[in-house]
C-alpha cells in the first residue's frame, strides 16, 4: 500500500539521484575520470530502477519471492554493465 | 509451553504480503524487462568496439530532451502511485485527477520525443545513418511504443473508473495498469543514461 510521505520522498530522491548522474556525466569532468563517471551514472541509474520497483511497483510489500527475483534482476544487470563499461 | 510462546511472539506489526495486480501482469512485465535487458547489454557491447562512432553519435544529441523526459516520467510514476492510493481510499475525483496528471506527463513525453525524431530526420539522420543511430531509434522507438500502450491503459483506467461502484477487480485492473506505467518509467530511466549521458 503506497503511503503519499513515502512516495513523495521516493520521487524527490529520484530527481536527486538524476542530478547526481547528470552532474557526473556534463559536469563532473575536472573531478571524475571518464571511466568513474560511468560507473555513478550506472550505479545512479539502478539505485534509481531498484527504487521504482521496490516503492512504486509495491515489491517491497509483494512476496517475498517476486522481491527475491526483482533484486537478483538489478544487481546482475547492473553487475553485467558495469564490467562491460569499467572493466573492459 | 515453549513452543506455544514461540508461536505466540510472531510481531503484531508484521506487514501482510500481497501480490499487487494479477500475477500474468508480472510473467509479462518480467519478459519484457528481460528483453530489454538484452538490449541494454547490446547497446553497451557494441559501444565498447565502437567508442568514437558511439560518442560522435551521442554528441548530435541533446540531452535536455533525455533530461525533460526522464524528469517528466518519474514525476508521472509518482502521480500514479498518488493515484493508486487514492483508489484504494475510494476518493474517486483525486484518482481521476492523478491518472489523468499521468497521463498529461505521457502526453508530453512522446511530443517531444516526435520534436526530437523530427530534428534528427530533419538534419538527414536516420536507422540507417549508422550503428548508434541504430540503436538510438530501435530502442528509444520501442520503447515509445510501450509509452503509447501504457497511455491507452491509463485511458482505459478512467473509463473504467466511471462506474458508480468499484469493485475489487476494478482496483486489481488499476493495480495491473500502474505495474505497467511503472515498467515504462523503469526501462528509461536506464535508456536514458545509457543513451544521452555514457562518457
Amino acid at each position: 500500500m503506497h503511503k503519499p510521505a513515502t512516495t513523495t520522498t521516493v520521487w524527490i530522491v529520484l530527481l536527486l539521484a538524476t542530478a547526481c548522474s547528470l552532474w557526473a556525466a556534463e559536469f563532473g569532468s575536472f573531478a571524475l575520470t571518464p571511466r568513474l563517471a560511468n560507473a555513478v551514472i550506472l550505479l545512479a541509474a539502478f539505485f534509481k530502477v531498484r527504487l521504482v520497483i521496490l516503492h512504486f511497483m509495491e515489491v517491497a510489500t509483494a512476496p517475498i519471492a517476486l522481491r527475491i527475483v526483482f533484486e537478483l534482476w538489478v544487481v546482475l544487470t547492473a553487475a553485467a554493465l558495469l564490467y562491460q563499461l569499467c572493466f573492459q | 509451553m515453549t513452543s506455544m510462546s514461540t508461536v505466540t511472539s510472531v510481531p503484531a506489526k508484521t506487514p501482510v504480503r500481497r501480490l499487487p495486480a494479477e500475477e500474468g501482469v508480472w510473467v509479462f512485465i518480467f519478459a519484457d524487462i528481460m528483453l530489454f535487458t538484452a538490449f541494454f547489454n547490446v547497446f553497451v557491447y557494441y559501444r565498447a568496439r565502437a567508442p568514437q562512432l558511439f560518442s560522435a553519435g551521442q554528441a548530435t544529441l541533446d540531452w535536455h530532451f533525455g533530461l525533460s523526459n526522464t524528469v517528466l516520467l518519474l514525476t508521472s510514476s509518482w502521480f500514479v502511485a498518488c493515484a493508486m492510493g487514492a483508489v484504494r481510499r475510494h476518493r474517486r475525483r483525486a484518482a481521476y485527477a492523478w491518472f489523468g496528471a499521468a497521463l498529461a506527463c505521457g502526453l508530453g513525453f512522446g511530443v517531444l520525443k516526435v520534436i526530437e525524431y523530427a530534428h534528427k530526420i530533419v538534419a538527414g539522420i536516420t536507422l540507417t545513418t549508422n550503428d548508434f543511430y541504430m540503436y538510438y531509434f530501435m530502442f528509444t522507438g520501442l520503447h515509445l511504443v510501450h509509452l503509447l500502450l501504457g497511455m491507452a491503459v491509463l485511458l482505459y483506467l478512467l473509463v473504467r473508473l466511471q462506474k458508480p461502484a468499484w469493485s475489487e477487480s476494478d482496483v486489481r485492473a488499476c493495480e495491473g495498469g500502474a505495474a505497467y506505467w511503472h515498467l515504462v518509467d523503469l526501462l528509461w530511466i536506464v535508456l536514458f543514461p545509457l543513451i544521452y549521458l555514457l562518457r
